[in-house]
């Protein structure tokens, strides 16, 4: 007689988990073909970061999109500029803006743009590294770090900065190539699967 | 207990629920269509959301090159059907009936918008920048 309700426990608990375990779909759009270095350390990073506030990235190219894989959540980040090293761009110590994402009547659109070539001036170390393959795969991992800032914005709906680690609005080349860039404890809060890790 | 977990486990019961995961998943329905805007052009890369009304369960899609979406499996349900992107105002349908097994057709026509504010990150360059030697050390 208790079988069902047992039956119907496990089914419950399986479904629980494979919502709970429901990754976010991120879709990439890129403007020029990026290196695959680049993107590959960029992936390995964004991932890294996010994991560690029970976040789980499933990756897909825009290029690729059949419009017919549903996700519990997904977000479109579109990356601007050339997302590879070695073309020379001129380096700069001003403020250069490195990501974006959309905000429509106070409301956060899931929409996020990244701008390779000001990493790139901001960075010379990388640009004009004589190891291009050392070079693609540091980029990568800055360029991570500003893809899973600017998630941080789409996954969670706010346009809220933090004072410390990678949810702040401002951050030093230091920063961005520090062996860690985190975010800090508190800062994913507000979604649910935060909470899991 | 030990005779209980076990039949839990049994071939025969893990069938009848497959069976029945099946014949619930055939039961599914869908909501497809076509993203335009004001001038018939397709819109693609349109996050189109669909949300149970009742449960608050929604599942979301991204419209391909010609504009077209799918949204499948769904539970039946009464859903709302919004269409967002950047430069146009949020579109919404609402009362989308799903009867069991329906596949239903649901076309959206954007209308342009304001243009978007932004939040950004930005950056500076600090220091006099390291050495590639640097970089070997930062790279796992």
């Amino acid at each position: 007689m208790l079988r069902i309700p047992v039956l119907a426990g496990l089914l419950t608990l399986f479904a629980s988990a494979l919502i709970a375990a429901s990754p976010v779909g991120v879709y990439l759009d890129f403007d020029e073909p990026p290196s695959a270095a680049a993107i590959d350390a960029m992936r390995q990073e964004a991932a890294a970061v996010l994991d560690r506030v029970g976040i789980e990235v499933a990756w897909r190219l825009v290029s690729q999109n059949h419009g017919n894989e549903p996700f519990e959540r997904l977000a479109v980040v579109k990356f601007t500029g050339k997302c590879a090293c070695g073309s020379f761009l001129p380096s700069t110590r001003e403020i250069l803006v490195l990501g974006t994402t959309a905000v429509a009547s106070g409301r956060v659109l899931p929409y996020s743009q990244v701008r390779c070539d000001a990493v790139r001036r901001i960075l010379p170390e990388i640009e004009f590294a004589s190891d291009r393959r050392l070079g693609n795969a540091a980029l990568g991992r800055v360029l991570g770090r500003v893809v899973a800032h600017e998630l941080y914005h789409s996954v969670l709906g706010t346009v809220h900065h933090a004072s410390s680690g990678l949810a702040k609005a401002f951050q030093s080349t230091q920063d961005l190539t520090s062996d860690q860039l985190p975010f800090d404890g508190g800062d994913w809060d507000l979604h649910p699967a935060a909470a899991v890790k | 207990m030990k005779r209980m977990v076990r039949s839990c486990f049994n071939p025969a019961a893990v069938c009848l629920c497959l069976s029945f995961a099946h014949l619930a998943m055939a039961q599914d329905s869908r909501v497809m269509g076509h993203i335009m805007d004001a001038g018939d052009s397709a819109v693609s890369t349109a996050i189109v959301t669909a949300t149970q009304v009742d449960s608050g369960w929604k599942r979301q899609v991204l419209s391909n090159a010609q504009g077209y979406y799918q949204l499948a499996p769904l539970p039946p349900g009464t859903y709302r059907i919004e269409a967002v992107k950047p430069g146009f105002k949020p579109l919404a349908h609402t009362g989308v009936g799903l009867a069991p097994g329906i596949a239903a057709t649901v076309d959206l026509r954007m209308e342009d918008a304001e243009v978007s504010e932004t939040t950004a990150l930005q950056a500076r360059k600090t220091g006099s920048g390291f050495p590639l030697a640097y970089l070997q050390l930062f790279l796992p």
